[in-house]
């Protein structure tokens, strides 16, 4: 009646051995840059051109009487940012772009 | 006078359409019932008492001077379920987004002061989104009062939670106070902080239901214990739970009508080999009265069964391994699910039936760096501490720290009962015998056949309840159809049991 077996220090169970259920996490484009929440502009803080770390804060956003910090997901270069202070912005709004630096270029 | 009933009729009437046609309508759409619909379905008709409907807020800050929200968003009153009063909260998403202020938790404790004063059952539907924030800390002070007398209530009244729509932030804390979480699927979602949040935080995408669905909490977090596909199979669950419960710790469990079980042949449901699975609940319901069992986490941490049941029309609560998932080992969710269940049963009089079938606990690296010495000895506490009547039924095998901790004698079981195919000991035969024939074994030039020779003389001798019950840790062995006969004389006999504690303690300091 059932397929599965489970191995305790007794032998093997005849059983259901059963897996949690996978929950999907869907990983947004870590070069794309949205907002979270809809929010307006608060300051921005490195501008297209710079270069920028993991973690490092792009800008700000103010939502719900607090001031979010859009970081990077990536070390690369702000490609381009796509709104101005006191702009309001809806979810998942396109803030800013990043580009990976490529490596060969830098060396050469 | 007449002009003033007819004013107070006017503010009843405008009081009643909540946040008004446009925001019903939304309701509606989102596939919700309206908070006074809900409390229709609860409640045995035309016994609604409101408390409260003229409430308002007294906050002036961010605009909220100039808004109107009718009854601060909360319908509050008593009625009754089955012929005996609750106290109930219903909240309306419709006004403000059903969200908490001063005056609506103010209304909540009033009913739940109530509630504990007079022994009724507390029932709150939720439906809100959060806290008001024009109200700041008055509304974070009005949570807290409410989590207060959640714990004040805890073990007196039984505490019920409705999950009708979002519930997050603090807000879920209420609900994880009470006995029971009720969720409906598609519209239930519990979080305590949001996808938004999560995105923000770890730039991952998720939805709510995802997140915090009524599928979620009740197969995968353990938050909820109920789940239903609509909001009229929710609150018609409701109103069954409570047909188990006593109004109070002070009572008894109501007593009911009831009919014998199908004549089932147990010996063909449970087969006589320990390692072969089959459905547990199968053996619960041809031992328990005719549909009177009523699961509890049914989709939680599967490998053990818990619910309320009716034994010659007693209320009883159920634990049983189940065989057919993880063949029945006890883990980390199955301990916390069965301890809570156990000590919900001990504090409302309702006399505990455990039925045994397991392997012990489950070995793993997961298991033990996700605490299973914690986990697992709460179940150890909540069956000590237990003074309900407490009746364990050893249908097969029974080995190692999953035997003492499934309510055997030395946890203070009243009655222990086996079937001539329980298997009490300390491991399984091939466990056993590998252990202590490893030399042996090592050293013989035919292992299978001395190990086969072995397991045989041990299955032999200790394979059976014979030795448990020369000491007395058994005190009858009886014949599977047998066992309702002995569960309801065992029932009868312990009616009045009652246990004194001679030691004055505040409370125990249970592992957590």
């Amino acid at each position: 009646m059932i397929a599965e077996q489970l191995r305790l220090e007794d032998g093997i169970y005849e059983t259901i051995v059963k897996k949690n259920p996978v929950i999907k996490k869907k990983l947004t484009d870590p070069k794309k840059i949205l907002a979270p929440i809809p929010g307006v502009i608060n300051r921005v803080i490195h501008q297209s051109g710079t270069k920028i770390n993991t973690g490092e804060t792009i800008l700000t956003l103010e939502a719900m009487k607090m001031e979010c910090e859009i970081t990077a997901s990536i070390s690369g270069r702000v490609k381009e940012i796509r709104v101005r202070p006191g702009e309001k912005v809806e979810k998942n709004q396109i803030l800013a772009v990043l580009e990976e630096i490529d490596d060969d270029r830098k060396n050469g | 006078m007449k002009e003033k009933i007819e004013q107070l009729i006017q503010r009843r009437k405008s009081i009643a359409e909540g946040g008004g046609p446009a925001a019903i309508e939304k309701q509606k759409a989102a596939g919700k019932l309206t908070s006074r619909q809900r409390l229709e379905l609860l409640l045995d008709k035309a016994t609604f008492q409101e408390i409260g409907q003229h409430s308002k807020h007294h906050s002036t800050d961010l605009g909220l001077d100039k808004k109107e929200i009718p009854a601060d968003a909360v319908v509050c009153g008593t009625g009754k379920i089955n012929g005996r009063t609750v106290a109930v909260f219903s909240q309306d998403f419709t006004v403000i987004g059903g969200s908490l202020g001063k005056m609506h938790a103010t209304k909540i404790c009033r009913v739940m002061d109530l509630a504990l004063e007079n022994g009724w059952p507390f029932i709150g539907i939720n439906d809100s989104g959060g806290a008001r924030i024009q109200e700041g800390v008055n509304s974070l002070a009005g949570y807290g009062d409410i989590f207060y007398r959640n714990t004040l209530a805890s073990g007196v009244i039984p505490q019920i939670s409705v999950i009708v729509g979002p519930c997050a932030g603090g807000a879920v804390y209420s609900p994880a106070l009470t006995d029971f979480v009720f969720m409906v699927e598609k519209i239930s979602r519990m979080f305590i902080t949001g996808p938004e949040v999560i995105k923000t935080v770890l730039g991952e995408e998720i939805g709510q239901l995802e997140l915090g669905g009524g599928n979620i909490h009740n197969e995968l977090s353990g938050n909820a214990h109920f789940l239903a596909g609509s909001e009229e199979e929710c609150f018609a669950n409701v109103r069954k739970l409570l047909s188990y419960l006593p109004s109070s710790s002070a009572e008894k469990p109501p007593l009911s009508d009831y009919e014998k079980p199908a004549a089932v042949d147990l010996t063909t449901i449970v087969p006589v080999e320990p390692k072969k699975p089959y459905d547990v609940r199968q053996v619960i319901q041809a031992i328990v009265d005719k549909d009177s069992f009523l699961e509890v986490q049914k989709y939680f941490a599967t490998n053990i069964v818990v619910g309320f049941a009716r034994l010659g029309g007693r209320s009883v609560g159920i634990v049983a391994n189940q065989p057919k998932i993880l063949a029945g080992v006890l883990d980390v969710d199955s301990s916390d699910k069965a301890s809570r269940f156990v000590r919900f049963c001990d504090a409302f009089n309702i006399p505990l039936i455990t039925l045994v079938d397991v392997p012990g606990y489950l070995p793993g690296v997961d298991q033990e760096h996700s605490g299973v010495i914690r986990h697992g000895a709460k179940l150890l506490y909540a069956y000590s501490e237990a003074t309900v009547p407490k009746l364990t039924v050893i249908l097969r095998k029974a080995y190692g720290g999953g035997y003492i901790a499934m309510c055997s004698k030395h946890l203070g079981a009243d009655m222990v009962f086996a079937w001539p195919t329980a298997e009490i000991a300390v491991m399984g035969p091939q466990g056993a015998v590998n252990i202590i024939y490893k030399n042996e074994l090592a050293r013989s030039r035919e292992p299978e056949k001395l190990r086969k020779q072995l397991t045989d003389e041990y299955v032999e001798k200790f394979a059976s309840p014979y030795v448990a019950a020369s000491y007395g840790y058994v005190d009858e062995i009886i014949t599977p159809a047998e066992t309702r006969q002995q569960l309801l004389t065992s029932l009868e006999n312990l009616s009045q049991k009652k246990v004194w504690r001679k030691i004055f303690k505040k409370h125990g300091n249970m592992p957590l």
